[in-house]
């Protein structure tokens, strides 16, 4: 964790982009904040698989000279933003933290990419990840595994760990990630930050490596809703007003039960409840539902996300299968033997299930559920014993954050505390499919009672 | 539900294949992927042709 409270990389994005204006700040300045942390911690760490240090800092002064001439690009103008390594930017290496794609350079940048550099955002490096986002851990990576800053010897989640850890450690203000079945959400979870998978194909993915096309999303990491929120504006090219704090009291939530609650760690189940308890106190309204399908869930994800990410490796496979993790190749190779009818009986799935979450959104602004299933585990843990049942890490990691990859519907993550080890534990909330704003709204309102 | 029998036949094949091309290992994910399959085909969403077809949504002006 960040030790110097005064230390510029420790400001959000919303109380940077303040002093920058004031002329309290400058980008310069931050994005050297920033590279000294990574200086410092990354060869610990393993956040960053590449550091754009120069570019870094000639975008931080053109950013300091137009803020200065009275041009201001919004909210992200000369703040330090990483990139996880699947997003292609002109120039640099996307490597999907595989020896499978070598270290040659991006042709042009993704769209994000484009509409971050419009946005005067300064990008700051390339962070690691679980190798081509095929794991929950980001434990397996062609340049090492990404340690969690709170504890070194866990995971801090994935597959967009690096990127949560950037934030985390001021590497980076916020951050970009990818979302297949809930890679920004764990990770955040497993840190103790915020990620946000906005609502499906409001953010472009063009330029950005897939793993599954049905499922994937992009999205930010940040300390703050606010903050997500400004980020996401960028990314979905939208004009998003920062997120407004309600009243609490007769707020509508509906808890999601029976599935959703059937396993979690007893520490993250008892920081849950006292959670609810809170929102309770405060005068929210919080009803219960189930989704009737939801013990399908992993079997439909299962099914079309390897189906589809055996498709993208299918040359690579035949012609290197040598260069992949084996343990990543042998999930990839998994995919090809799956059978057409499969697959189609599991798209059909998706549909019952974003209608049963729809359902459950009736007459309510949000559902709320954990944002993850445990704590940060070890990195080296493949099982958790839960009620007497000894449970694989990666279900658990994904049980709670697959199924609106499914549906599509929009889900935030957000600290809510610590367990007795000092681990974070995270609320999730689920909005209206095309309505992130709304859930941004939600999110801030709850962030700002349970702080 | 019964086994089905083309199911059986495909994971049978399946974890030989990974045999054959020295992917012993994968035999766990496969039998994952069959459980899932086996799953699915019982799904009560998926359509039974002897049933007749029931049509559930508003004719709203979309077709």
């Amino acid at each position: 964790m960040m030790a110097v409270t005064d230390d510029p990389a420790a400001l959000d994005v919303v109380t940077a982009g303040h002093q920058l204006r004031s002329g309290a700040l400058t980008s310069v300045a931050l994005t050297e904040a920033c590279l000294a942390h990574i200086a410092s911690r990354n060869d610990e760490l393993r956040a960053f698989i590449t550091v754009t240090a120069d570019s870094a800092r000639a975008a931080a002064a053109d950013a300091d000279r137009e803020l200065a001439s009275g041009l201001d690009r919004g909210p992200l103008h000369g703040v330090p933003i990483s990139l996880k390594d699947l997003i292609d930017q002109q120039g640099v290496p996307t490597t999907a933290a595989s020896r499978v794609r070598g270290y040659q350079p991006a042709p042009s940048d993704a769209l994000v990419t484009s509409r971050l550099k419009a946005a005067g955002a300064v990008l700051i490096g390339k962070t690691n990840l679980h190798e081509f986002a095929f794991g929950t851990t980001s434990g397996v990576s062609a340049f090492g595994a990404v340690r969690n800053p709170i504890d070194v010897s866990r995971s801090a989640g994935g597959s967009s760990g690096g990127s949560a850890v950037s934030v985390v450690t001021g590497m980076a203000i916020a951050t970009i990630g990818t979302d297949t079945g809930g890679s920004i959400r764990v990770p955040a979870a497993a840190c103790g930050i915020v990620g946000l998978k906005p609502g499906f194909g409001e953010v472009p993915r063009d330029g950005v490596v897939p793993l599954s096309t049905t499922f994937d999303h992009v999205g930010p990491l940040a300390r703050s809703v606010a903050d997500a929120a400004a980020v996401y504006g960028v990314l979905a090219r939208r004009a998003v007003r920062p997120p407004a704090i309600r009243p609490l009291e007769g707020m509508r939530l509906r808890r999601l039960g029976g599935y959703m609650e059937a396993l979690l760690e007893p520490g993250v189940r008892t920081v849950y409840e006292q959670t609810l308890e809170r929102l309770r106190g405060g005068g929210a309204i919080i009803t219960t539902a189930e989704l009737p399908h939801a013990e399908e869930i992993a079997s439909i994800y299962l099914v079309i996300s390897l189906a589809e990410g055996a498709a993208y490796h299918a040359k690579t496979l035949q012609q290197c299968p040598e260069l992949y993790d084996p343990s990543v190749r042998l999930r990839v190779e998994q995919g090809r033997y799956i059978l057409a009818e499969d697959y189609l009986r599991a798209l059909a799935g998706c549909q019952v299930i974003r209608e049963e979450v729809s359902a459950a959104l009736a007459n309510v602004e949000a559902l709320i559920l954990p944002g993850s299933a445990i704590a940060a585990p070890r990195l080296d843990q493949e099982t958790i014993t839960i009620d007497g049942a000894e449970l694989p890490v990666r279900g658990l990691m994904l049980r709670l954050s697959q199924p609106f990859n499914l549906s599509g519907h929009p889900a935030l993550v957000m600290p809510c505390g610590t367990t007795k080890e000092h681990l974070p534990v995270s609320l999730q909330l689920v909005g209206q499919r095309s309505n992130t704003r709304a859930l941004l709204d939600v999110g801030a309102t709850i962030e700002a009672a349970i702080r | 539900m019964a086994e089905d029998p083309i199911l059986e036949q495909w994971r049978r094949w399946a974890v030989g294949d990974a045999k054959r091309r020295e992917l012993a290992e994968m035999a766990s994910g496969l039998e994952l992927v069959a459980k899932a399959a086996t799953r699915l085909r019982a799904a009560s969403w998926v359509p039974d042709a002897a049933r007749p077809e029931a049509t559930t949504s508003a004719d709203d002006g979309r077709y």
